[in-house]
């Protein structure tokens, strides 16, 4: 029983991650997109071919850890495919930051 | 965090080999490596959040940074922690998977090819990719890396297992044949066209239709040639059992006893497709 509940909650927490990689992945085609980018699109390009790595190593790993949660590597491609998912997400927005210091500056002071 | 969040996969590229394919290091000695490599990307961790300026952004501080003489110390040791140990565990981590293949058998072994299969592909588009082509070779790259989860995938969940033989068989078939084939085609039109003296910027139009004709007639003589050498070197049983049969069709013109014939025939039939039982 308590197995089975933690197979449950093991499976769970597996697509949740994969739903936030693919999240995170549009996140930074969105940014890409933003007004005033001047990276030419065959590099843009290449950078989402890598970024959207991230998707199929989290499909794989939630695949991976439902039926079998035991084994550590369904874990490993899902916190692997999240660190790459967040990082591409922290690298556009420190560049684009750079680039465009008000913009960054009014986005916080609206949030704030 | 752009300092920082980068870590854990690298961790994940480097025990990937060393927990494929059950999620346990090849030996209990083999846990060594893994300790030493969470380690190893723990410290990595802290240090590079506390590198004193944003990686993606030097011209920024960062906040949580270690400043001053200690900020550039850390700095220094961190970038020679990853010259010297990141190739030394990514090399550790390749000799586990090594070690683990050579004493692996049966399923084990199959998903340890899917694994390699997909790698090695990654790796030859990877040391290919010609760099004056930017930014679609680097895209070109990227989406091989897709194969390898693709290629975990298969591998762990059992799905069409055993079709990588034939895969790696077709691949090496395949590939060999487009390297030949390719080389022929610039030979022929580079040879005919210094003969001839018409190599300009393009070559004649004549050079170009020999070495296709070339080409086309060496296409199957070639792939049966390559396909028979590659069974001979990766699939010594289809390849002993083609010879079989084939002898046994050159005794089957002169042979008129019928039951020496029933005979050959239950022993071709035992030493190719092996059955539990065969009768006439």
């Amino acid at each position: 029983m308590e197995q089975a509940v933690r197979k449950r909650t093991a499976g769970r927490g597996a697509w949740i991650i994969c739903v936030h990689v693919a999240a995170l992945t549009l996140t930074v085609v969105i940014i890409d997109f933003l007004p005033g980018q001047s990276q030419r699109l065959a590099l843009r390009i290449a950078d989402w071919s890598f970024t959207s790595i991230s998707i199929p190593l989290a499909v794989v790993g939630a695949l991976i850890t439902v039926p079998r949660p035991g084994n550590r590597l369904g874990g490993l491609l899902l916190v692997g495919a999240l660190s790459i998912g967040v990082v591409k997400v922290a690298q556009e927005l420190v560049q684009y930051g750079v680039r465009h210091p008000d913009t960054v500056r009014r986005w916080s002071g609206s949030a704030g | 965090m752009s300092n920082w969040v980068w870590v854990p996969a690298i961790l994940m590229f480097l025990l990937l080999p060393v927990l494929f394919p059950d999620g346990q290091p090849p030996s209990p000695r083999w846990r060594l490596l893994v300790w030493a490599i969470v380690a190893g990307a723990l410290v990595s961790l802290v240090g590079s959040a506390l590198l004193p300026r944003i990686v993606d952004a030097p011209s920024l501080r960062n906040p949580l940074g270690l400043h001053g003489a200690a900020g550039a110390m850390l700095e220094q040791a961190l970038s020679k922690a990853f010259l010297f140990g990141l190739p030394a565990a990514a090399v550790a981590a390749v000799v586990s998977l090594i070690v683990r293949f050579r004493r692996a058998r049966g399923v084990e072994r199959q998903q340890l090819k899917w694994l390699a299969y997909a790698a090695a592909g990654f790796a030859l588009a990877s040391v290919t990719q010609d760099p004056w082509l930017g930014g679609s070779a680097t895209t070109a790259v990227n989406l091989t890396m897709w194969a390898i989860p693709a290629a975990i995938g298969v591998a762990i969940l059992r799905y069409h297992l055993y079709d990588i033989d034939r895969l790696i068989n077709r691949t090496l078939v395949y590939g060999l044949l487009t390297a030949l084939l390719a080389g022929v085609y610039a030979a022929v039109v580079l040879v005919l066209g210094q003969l001839f003296g018409e190599l300009g910027d393009q070559p004649p139009s004549w050079a170009v239709a020999g070495a296709t004709l070339a080409v086309a007639a060496l296409f199957q003589p070639a792939r049966h040639r390559i396909q028979a050498a590659v069974d001979r070197r990766f699939n010594r049983r289809r390849y002993d059992a083609a010879k079989t049969v084939e002898a046994f069709s050159v005794r089957l013109r002169d042979q008129i006893d019928l039951d020496t014939l029933s005979a050959e025939l239950l022993t071709v039939v035992d030493q190719t497709v092996e059955p539990t039982r065969a009768s006439l």
